[in-house]
């Protein structure tokens, strides 16, 4: 195993700016991401607006938490940002569309 | 595990999530540790807000008043000094705090804006103010929980950061430790880095519930700043939510036409009347002396979990019921219960300590964690490199100095004049400069030595403040335990046992270190097995 | 508050922690049950505890204060138990005595 990383290592740099892109894209794009998943949750709900709203920000950090760990897990990181940022610019992008409830 | 940011190399699924979740899990914790370790630390304190409070002001002894005795006294005292305001605030006095306090906001004038007025200290029965030493008290070690004593709004942010990676550092904590019931009882001392391991993995598993709910529901005390978006999505104004929510606040305007305010105590008896007996915990009232002002009860949590009060508004000047807010649905009290538990303001005495124990392990979690991380990359015949040398230091300065800084900040309450201007601010500089500057003087020491010698110090400075208490003030612990003021006794006895527990991890931190054994009790399982690979990877995981 | 409830978890969990082989050591003169007479005690115990709580507390509080209760009780119960395991052992025997005691103080 540490021969691997240190023949990784060797190369270095790309590495640690894929590193960074990789903890910014799960740091901020995992929130975005939360933020605009649970927005479009409320206001998708069909319950009071006030109860979908707290059920929404209620359950917005663990999507919050899920989504930054797999940011880490997945290897593909084309396919970290596309998800986290994706789902992030559509779902946001539903619920301006949308507007609100009152 | 390398400190480089590479990633290990490919394995089969399962192995492959629980080396990716120990990576990140690694990573997590050392760049929050430290913060997390003194927002533990100073949350633990603040389940004894009121008490800390009530200590650092010997001067006031608490007296247990009717709330509508309180109530009345205090609104005399504001029609006697502020008949004029827009809203009086009064914070009524319960078993654990010994004043009311009130608080007025003055009508505002476009020309002149009025000057924030300072909060007052009343006495319950009599509502005369009440002079006592200028002090941030209790409040002090809640504000910094979750401000970090940092300008607004950055320290709120910088706690939420830490909180969210609290969160996934408990996931991936939980999916790495693949022995979490085979290992569930098992803690063995003087092992090296296995007993650092152990004592990270049962201050983490044993009280996992603890630290899961402690967690998600500090997001959730914040939750209108960190996620305001799902609430964006519904309503065009936040007040909006609020009102559906928690109900309209009453916002009548002023009519113009005097109409004298009526005895609130009536109106808190209808209010007992609907909340099973409850007192109010404040009184807000309106446009006071106004034919249309309005006072409104929030009702005191009592033993009940969620943190959000019931309020009833009444007209000031008929008593007739205006508004209610409404029973939550359940996910507005899913919230509020979540805020309770956080806030443990429905826990009785006994639990509250629980809390408490709880707290602390969750520190002992956080610190281990930090501690392991230094202790799992040190190789016995290398020179530490730069970024071990650095986690080590900040360890220290972390972990072993923080206590000597709480414990000054309450030394400092007694060895301050208690007519010195200024005196409060000089209190919470006295915390800094002492946590902060013990963490610049262990630099000169060797890192073991410097660990023995700062809880060395915070033994004695948590030993001295039953001592510096007896002698500044004449409730010392002898004369507490005689009158039966068991507040100021369990104080003290709490001061001497953290001092004790200090003072045995100083002793522990002197001790010789026991030769590396870990690796031999490690390999010992995998001895048996043909392969040798699993015994590295059991190390590596956590 | 119930101690009970704490009490009994504590002796839930030392039967479950004398369940498991390495934890039978060192307790000589002591007479152990089977392993699996200590392991379904201990979860009955565990449940015990719980019921205990809600009948005292109701369902809320009732499982709050059990959830904190035990984990206070299995973080000393670890303490010691890696200390002065008879005398663990010897506590959560002590600690179930008192149990009726308490109930009906």
């Amino acid at each position: 195993m540490n021969n691997d990383r240190s023949a990784k290592q060797a190369a270095a740099w790309p590495g640690v700016a894929r590193m960074t892109a990789r903890a910014v894209t799960a740091l901020f794009g995992g929130y975005a991401a939360a933020a605009a998943l649970a927005s479009l949750l409320a206001r998708l709900l069909p319950i009071a607006p006030a109860e979908a709203s707290a059920w929404g920000m209620i359950l917005s950090f663990l999507v919050f938490a899920g989504l930054a760990l797999w940011a880490f897990h997945e290897r593909r990181l084309a396919l970290v940002a596309t998800v986290l940022w994706g789902s992030a610019l559509v779902a946001g992008a539903a619920v301006v569309l949308l507007g609100a409830r009152a | 595990m390398n400190v480089r940011p590479s990633f290990p190399a490919p394995a089969p699924p399962v192995r492959a999530l629980r080396q990716s979740m120990a990576w990140i899990h690694a990573w997590l914790g050392l760049l929050a540790g430290w913060i997390l370790f003194a927002m533990f630390l100073t949350g633990t304190a603040s389940y004894f807000r009121p008490e800390i409070t009530q200590w650092m002001q010997p001067e006031l002894r608490s007296a247990s008043v009717p709330a509508e005795q309180a109530a009345q006294a205090a609104i005399a005292h504001m029609q006697a000094t502020t008949p004029d305001d827009q809203q009086w605030f009064i914070y009524l006095p319960d078993d654990r705090t010994a004043v009311t306090r009130v608080f007025a906001r003055a009508k505002p004038n476009p020309e002149k804006p009025p000057a924030r007025r300072p909060e007052l200290k009343l006495d319950p029965a009599t509502g005369r103010s009440l002079e006592a030493r200028d002090t941030r008290g209790g409040e002090h070690f809640y504000r910094f929980h979750f401000q970090l004593q940092l300008p607004h709004p950055w320290g709120r942010w910088l706690a939420g950061v830490c909180a969210m990676f609290m969160l996934a550092a408990i996931i991936s904590g939980v999916i790495t430790h693949k022995r979490i019931f085979v290992d569930f009882f098992t803690l063995r001392w003087r092992k090296g880095q296995r007993s650092w391991l152990d004592a990270h993995n049962a201050s983490a598993v044993l009280a996992l519930p603890f630290h899961a709910m402690i967690t998600y529901t500090g997001l959730i005390t914040l939750v209108a700043m960190y996620m305001p978006w799902p609430v964006k999505a519904n309503f065009d104004k936040p007040d909006a939510f609020t009102a559906a929510a928690y109900g309209a606040p009453a916002e009548a305007k002023a009519s113009g036409r005097p109409a004298p305010l009526l005895p609130v105590g009536p109106m808190i008896e209808a209010a007992g009347r609907s909340w099973s007996g409850d007192a109010p915990r404040t009184v807000v009232i309106r446009n006071p002396g106004d034919a249309a002002s309005t006072v409104t009860l929030l009702r005191a949590t009592g033993g009940r979990l969620n943190a959000r009060p019931d309020s009833i508004t009444f007209s000031g000047a008929t008593g007739q019921e205006l508004s209610r807010s409404p029973s939550p649905g359940p996910a507005i009290a899913t919230a509020g219960v979540m805020l309770g538990l956080h806030l443990g303001h429905f826990a009785s005495p006994a639990l509250r300590w629980v809390y408490f124990l709880l707290g602390l392990t969750g520190a002992a979690m956080v610190g281990t964690g930090l501690v392991l991380w230094v202790v799992k990359r040190r190789k016995p015949n290398a020179a530490p490199f730069f970024g071990l040398k650095l986690v080590e230091r900040l360890n220290i300065g972390a972990i072993a100095c923080l206590p000597s800084g709480m414990a000054a900040y309450l030394l400092a309450n007694r060895l301050i004049p208690a007519a010195l201007p200024g005196r409060a601010e000089l209190e919470v500089k006295a915390m800094f400069w002492t946590w902060f500057g013990l963490a610049v003087i262990s630099l000169l020491r060797p890192a073991k030595r410097a660990w023995t010698e700062t809880l060395g110090l915070a033994t004695l400075a948590f030993a001295a403040l039953p001592v510096v208490n007896a002698a500044t003030t004449d409730r010392g612990l002898i004369a507490s335990l005689r009158t039966g003021d068991w507040l100021f006794a369990g104080f003290d006895l709490a001061m001497l046992a953290i001092a004790a527990l200090c003072g045995l991890a100083a002793f522990r931190a002197s001790r010789k270190p026991q030769p590396p054994k870990m690796k031999a009790s490690v390999r010992a399982p995998a001895a048996a097995s043909p392969k040798p690979a699993p015994a590295k990877e059991s190390v590596d995981a956590l | 508050m119930p101690y009970e409830s704490g009490l009994i978890s504590f002796a839930a969990f030392t039967c479950l922690a004398l369940a498991m082989k390495k934890h039978r050591s060192g307790l000589e003169p002591l007479v152990l049950p089977s392993e699996r007479v200590l392991r379904v005690l201990g979860w009955c115990l565990l449940a015990l505890s719980a019921a205990v709580a809600v009948f005292r507390l109701g369902p809320a509080l009732g499982v709050t204060v059990w959830i904190g209760q035990m984990c206070v009780a299995a973080a000393l119960l670890v303490l010691l138990l890696s200390w002065r395991p008879k005398a663990a052992t010897a506590l959560a025997g002590v600690g179930l005595i008192c149990v009726p005691f308490l109930a009906f103080l």
